[in-house]
C-alpha cells in the first residue's frame, strides 16, 4: 500500500475514495433514517439518460449527468410529496425511462465507443485532480448544509407533520435532500459505478445505525466506516488486480455480515445474562 | 368576556374526493376541555390536522386566535398519535423533546440552557426524565406516548390538542396524565380526542361528536341525538357503563 502511495493515480484515487466517504456517510444517513433508498436508486439509474445525453449532444459527462440526475430527482420528489402511497410506481418509471433513454440515446450518436463499462461499475484510478477538486467542493456543500440545518433534518426524519408545526420548512428541505442526494449519488457514481453506489450509501449507515443513539454518531460511524471499506477495497484491488468498485463494495458487504453476526451474538449474552 | 380561540364556519374538506367533513361549525371558548369523540373513520384526527393547519379545507374558514391556523400553529402544543413517527431515526427522548422548542425561522439556532430547563421540566412532569438519554426506538408505547406529550409542553402553548393520548399508557398513567391534563386546563385551553368516556364524562367541559358532521354539546354529556343521529360514541356499549355517561350531572 506504502508502494502504492507513491504512484500519482493511486494518491488520487484514495484521496478521492475519502472524499466519497464523507458524501457516503452524511448523505447515506439521511437516506437511510428517511427511507429513500429506493428514490436513490431511481436518481442512481435515471443518470444513466444523462450519460446518455452527454454522449449524443457531446457536452462533459459531468454536467450531463447531474443535469439530468437532478431533474428527475426533483420530479420524483414533487411526485412522492403530493402522493406518497403512488411514490413506489413512479420511483420505478422514471428510473427505468431514465436508462432506457440513455441507450436510445446512444444508439443514435454516430461512432460512438466509451467504455461503458466505467459507468456501470466505476473507475476510481482513472480519476483526474479536477474529478478531486469537484468532490472537494461537493463535500465541504454538503457538510455546510447538514451542519446548519442539522436540527431542522432530524425534527424532520422523526415527525415530519409536528416538524412543520414548529416552523420547518420540511417541503423545501425535502427538496434540497432530495437534491444532495443526487449530487453524492452522481459523483460517487464516478468511484463505484451506477450499479453499486446504493450499496455504498446505504451500507455504512445500516451498520453505524445499530450502535449510535443520535443523528450525529451515526453520521460519524458511517463516514469512518466508509472510509474503512474504501481504503481496504482499493488496497485489495491494488494487491490482487481487481475491478475497485467491486473490491469495495464486497469488503463493505462483509462488513455488513460481520455486523449482523456481532449484533444476534451480543443479543445472545444479553439474554443468557438475564 | 371569555375570549373566543377557534372558530370555525361552515367548513368543508374532503379527501381524493370522498367527503370527510361536512358544514363544521364550532366555537370555541379560551380554557375550554373540549373532548372530540365519533368513530374510526369519521374525521376527528383529519379535524385537528385542520386546525393546525397541516391540511387546508375546500370551503369555509378556520381561526385560530383570530389567525389562518398556519401563522399560529407553533402556539399548540400538538400530541400526535405515536405510530406516525418514525421510530429508525436516531434520536435520544431528550432531543425529541427539545424539537418542541423549535421556533419558525431559526434553522441556524443551536439549543440553549434554557430550552433545555424547560425539556427538564416538561419531562419531569410527564416522568420520563431518567429515560432522557434512552434512544426513541428503545421505549415502549406508553413511555413514547409520554415523550409525545413532554415533547408538546416543552414549547408552553396556550392551547393543546391531544390525539387519543392515553393510548398505550396503563391505568396509573392514565390517571396522572388526566390530573395533570386538568390542571394544566387551568391556563390552557384542551382539545382531547378519545375513546375513554369516563374521561369525557369526568374532565371535559364539553364534548363534540364528530362523524362527517359536527354535533356539539356544551355538556360533559352524550345525548341521545349524538348517538342516534350520529352513531356516536361507538364504543359505548362495549364500556358497559352507559348510564353514568349519558348522565353524569345527576347524582
Amino acid at each position: 500500500m506504502l508502494d502504492a502511495l507513491q504512484l500519482d493515480f493511486f494518491r488520487h484515487a484514495v484521496a478521492v475514495g475519502l472524499l466519497a466517504s464523507l458524501l457516503c456517510g452524511l448523505i447515506g444517513t439521511l437516506v437511510v433514517i428517511n427511507r429513500l433508498v429506493f428514490l436513490s436508486g431511481g436518481i442512481a439509474h435515471a443518470a444513466y439518460g444523462g450519460i446518455g445525453l452527454s454522449v449524443f449532444l457531446g457536452i462533459p459527462f459531468l454536467a450531463g449527468t447531474l443535469g439530468f440526475a437532478l431533474t428527475s430527482a426533483w420530479v420524483m420528489a414533487a411526485i412522492t410529496l403530493k402522493a406518497k402511497h403512488r411514490s413506489d410506481t413512479i420511483i420505478g418509471v422514471v428510473w427505468a425511462v431514465g436508462m432506457a433513454l440513455g441507450i436510445i440515446l446512444i444508439d443514435l450518436t454516430p461512432g460512438y465507443h466509451v467504455d461503458l463499462m466505467s459507468y456501470l461499475f466505476g473507475s476510481i484510478l482513472t480519476v483526474t485532480r479536477e474529478d478531486l477538486y469537484i468532490l472537494s467542493g461537493a463535500g465541504l456543500f454538503v457538510i455546510l448544509v447538514v451542519g446548519y440545518f442539522y436540527h431542522d433534518l432530524s425534527s424532520m426524519a422523526f415527525d415530519e407533520e409536528f416538524a412543520r408545526l414548529r416552523g420547518v420548512p420540511v417541503e423545501g428541505l425535502y427538496f434540497l435532500l432530495v437534491c444532495m442526494v443526487a449530487l453524492s449519488v452522481v459523483l460517487i457514481i464516478r468511484v463505484v459505478g451506477l450499479i453499486l453506489v446504493m450499496a455504498l450509501m446505504t451500507i455504512p449507515p445500516y451498520i453505524a445505525e445499530g450502535y449510535t443513539a443520535s443523528l450525529r454518531s451515526m453520521m460519524l460511524l458511517s463516514v469512518c466506516l466508509s472510509v474503512l471499506f474504501m481504503t481496504a477495497g482499493l488496497y485489495l484491488s491494488f494487491s490482487f488486480n481487481l475491478t475497485s468498485g467491486a473490491a469495495i463494495i464486497l469488503t463493505a458487504a462483509v462488513g455488513f455480515f460481520i455486523s449482523m453476526g456481532l449484533k444476534t451474538f451480543l443479543k445472545g449474552r444479553k439474554k443468557t445474562a438475564r | 368576556m371569555i375570549r373566543e380561540v377557534i372558530r370555525i364556519r361552515d367548513m368543508w374538506f374532503s379527501y381524493n374526493g370522498a367527503p370527510v367533513l361536512k358544514e363544521i361549525n364550532l366555537v370555541i371558548k379560551e380554557k375550554e376541555f373540549l373532548a372530540l369523540i365519533g368513530p374510526n373513520g369519521g374525521g376527528k384526527t383529519t379535524l385537528l390536522k385542520l386546525m393546525l393547519g397541516l391540511l387546508k379545507p375546500d370551503r369555509g374558514s378556520i381561526l385560530i386566535f383570530d389567525r389562518s391556523p398556519h401563522e399560529v400553529a407553533h402556539r399548540i402544543g400538538y400530541v400526535p398519535q405515536s405510530l406516525y413517527t418514525n421510530q429508525g431515526v436516531p434520536v435520544t427522548a431528550l432531543e425529541v423533546v427539545l424539537m418542541g422548542r423549535r421556533m419558525p425561522g431559526s434553522a441556524w439556532r443551536r439549543y440553549q440552557s434554557r430550552d433545555k430547563n424547560a425539556a427538564q421540566k416538561a419531562m419531569e412532569q410527564m416522568g420520563i426524565w431518567s429515560l432522557r438519554k434512552r434512544r426513541v426506538g428503545a421505549l415502549s408505547g406508553g413511555q413514547r406516548q409520554r415523550l409525545l406529550i413532554s415533547r408538546a409542553l416543552v414549547a408552553e402553548p396556550d392551547m393543546l390538542f391531544l390525539d387519543e393520548p392515553a393510548a398505550n399508557i396503563d391505568a396509573k398513567g392514565q390517571g396522572e396524565l388526566y390530573d395533570l391534563l386538568k390542571a394544566l386546563n387551568k391556563h390552557m385551553t384542551i382539545l382531547l380526542v378519545s375513546h375513554d368516556l369516563m374521561v369525557v364524562s369526568s374532565y371535559s367541559h364539553a364534548v363534540a361528536c364528530v362523524n362527517e358532521r359536527l354535533h356539539y354539546h356544551d355538556e360533559a354529556e352524550i345525548t341521545e341525538e349524538m348517538m342516534e343521529a350520529f352513531q356516536c360514541p361507538v364504543d359505548l356499549i362495549a364500556h358497559g357503563q352507559p348510564h353514568r355517561v349519558l348522565r353524569p350531572h345527576k347524582e
